[in-house]
């Protein structure tokens, strides 16, 4: 950490690298945020998209029409597809002058990209991780393609159906949570066994040779800390490229906004576009990450994220719930309740679709919002599962016809608990206890005895 | 004392976590095992992990968007 205090005497930008230094910048632009903090901001700021679009967040369902639209480029006619004509989460492809630029999901999502492209600028935390091997090109692959595809057999991934269903109070959400997790526990077994790769470890050199250079190269760190034998680079230079960058970046950003609201006359591609980009911003300030929330209870025994999504789920609930019982208020029936929320027909399909997911979200490294955020922020394991997420999801939809009838999927069965719970009050008790209990057994089972 | 570099630059969540755990767990007491890594995810959960076990661990951004995580076994 002393690193950091290196005066950069000749800075070209010493009014950037003096507010680089404030503690208050530190803590909201460089150093990571906690989980809670990441995940009460997402269900705020997902409130704000529902408030302002009428529509609750959603990742994978335009990740498919990414996929669907580049077999269109290639000769194709995905809008002959069943899934485009019969399923709910299809029906919007065929709006005629529909296309990546002017699609409420699409924008979500590319906002979501270039705000954690933002937020790793200017943390000056920006680099492109490169595909190391194989093992990882085969794991990125296959993680993409089966979250694309069960995606669409369940009617939604980790936030359209958990982060947006759950909280919504469609029961969908919490089959899919259930079995997300399942998912992830196999997805766990799966990258242990075949992609964890052999460890890269090498061995400094003894301690008596480098002796004498130790004691000049390697400075003792700041408040006496771990000694080491080698020093294997320099003190980290200040950097004055990516911070500037970041700043021109979101100026950039907002002008395209602007265009939005002003030029296209869309407050609402506005509003949904800038509310990606904070998607993307606190998403990467956080490192808030649905995958690891359900895959490392069982592979690392840490529950910290996995209380902080009950928590998200809990603020979300209250968020969404509010809204619902206002618009019950205000329509005077249950069908007013449910035009507000995200809801999805619930059956063996979701369990399936949710299972694949998981197991998808923990060998590639990432759900569908995680799989954006590092997009963003220069991973190319996921520059590589993003295409095959699409792919998968326009294979699941243009075999629906197959998966739509072999999993007898009834579109019809939609489960909101208020309803089949007697109203807001028992179902908002039911969701509040449960949330309650998941937490406490997330608590209990990273504070119980380790085992060996 | 042992100092061991583990490098696992490139490598997404959690397989950087899991190799840390493996690699630590052949060293001796006292040893140091030196994780390099640029998920910044990584740079978050292994030290939450290194905490939770009570090992000594020291955060050093070596460059932008990379960080070696020193791990000083201590049990």
């Amino acid at each position: 950490m002393t690193d950091q205090t290196a005066v950069p005497g000749s800075s070209p930008l010493p009014l950037l690298a003096l507010l680089k230094r404030q503690s208050a910048f530190q803590s909201v632009f460089v150093q990571p945020w906690s989980y809670i903090t990441g995940g009460v901001l997402l269900a705020v700021v997902a409130s704000a998209l529902l408030q302002s679009t009428g529509s609750v967040w959603g990742v994978t369902t335009a990740l498919t029409y990414w996929g669907a639209w580049a077999w269109g480029l290639v000769g194709g006619d995905p809008h002959s597809w069943a899934y485009f004509h019969e399923v709910s989460h299809g029906l919007a492809f065929n709006k005629p002058g529909l296309n990546i630029l002017n699609h409420a999901g699409s924008v979500v999502d590319l906002g979501l990209i270039f705000g954690a492209l933002a937020s790793a600028l200017l943390a000056s935390q920006f680099k492109i991780k490169a595909i190391k091997s194989g093992r990882q090109a085969t794991a990125a692959i296959l993680g993409g393609l089966l979250m694309g595809f069960g995606a669409r057999l369940s009617f939604g991934c980790n936030i359209g159906a958990l982060f947006s269903g759950l909280p919504s109070m469609s029961l969908h959400g919490w089959v899919f949570m259930l079995f997300i997790f399942i998912g992830a526990i196999i997805g766990s077994k799966l990258l242990v066994t075949l992609f964890i790769g052999a460890p890269k470890l090498s061995t400094s050199a003894p301690a008596a040779t480098v002796a004498a250079a130790a004691t000049v190269a390697s400075p003792a760190p700041a408040g006496g800390g771990i000694k080491r034998i080698q020093r294997t680079r320099a003190a980290k230079k200040e950097n004055v490229i990516q911070f500037p960058l970041g700043v021109a970046l979101v100026i950039g950003l907002a002008i395209v906004g602007v265009i939005y609201g002003n030029v296209m006359h869309s407050p609402v591609l506005a509003a949904t576009w800038g509310i990606g980009i904070a998607f993307g911003f606190i998403l990467q300030r956080s490192r808030f990450c649905f995958t690891a929330a359900m895959r490392d209870p069982v592979l690392t025994g840490g529950t910290n994220l996995t209380k902080a999504v009950v928590v998200a789920l809990a603020v979300s609930t209250a968020l969404i719930a509010a809204a619902q019982i206002g618009a019950y208020v205000k329509g005077g029936s249950m069908d007013a309740a449910m035009k507000v929320g995200g809801f999805g027909p619930v059956g063996i399909w979701t369990a399936v679709g949710a299972t694949l997911f998981g197991m998808g979200a923990v060998i590639s490294g990432g759900c569908a919002s995680g799989t954006l955020m590092r997009v963003g922020e220069g991973f190319l394991q996921q520059w590589l599962v993003l295409p095959f997420f699409c792919i998968g999801g326009a294979i699941g939809a243009a075999t629906w016809p197959i998966w739509g009838p072999g999993l007898a999927v009834d579109q019809s069965q939609v489960i909101y608990l208020p309803n089949v719970l007697g109203g807001f009050f028992p179902a908002l008790i039911a969701q509040f206890v449960a949330l309650a209990a998941v937490w406490l057994l997330a608590d209990w089972w990273a504070k119980r005895p380790a085992r060996t | 004392m042992t100092e061991k570099t583990l490098d696992c630059l490139g490598e997404a969540c959690p397989v950087p976590l899991i190799r840390t755990q493996n690699a630590l767990a052949e060293l001796a007491v006292g040893d140091v095992l030196v994780v390099e890594i640029d998920h910044s995810c990584a740079m978050k959960n292994i030290p939450e992990w290194a905490n939770k076990e009570g090992h000594n661990f020291e955060i050093e951004e070596v460059s932008d968007g990379q960080w070696e995580l020193v791990i000083e076994k201590t049990h």
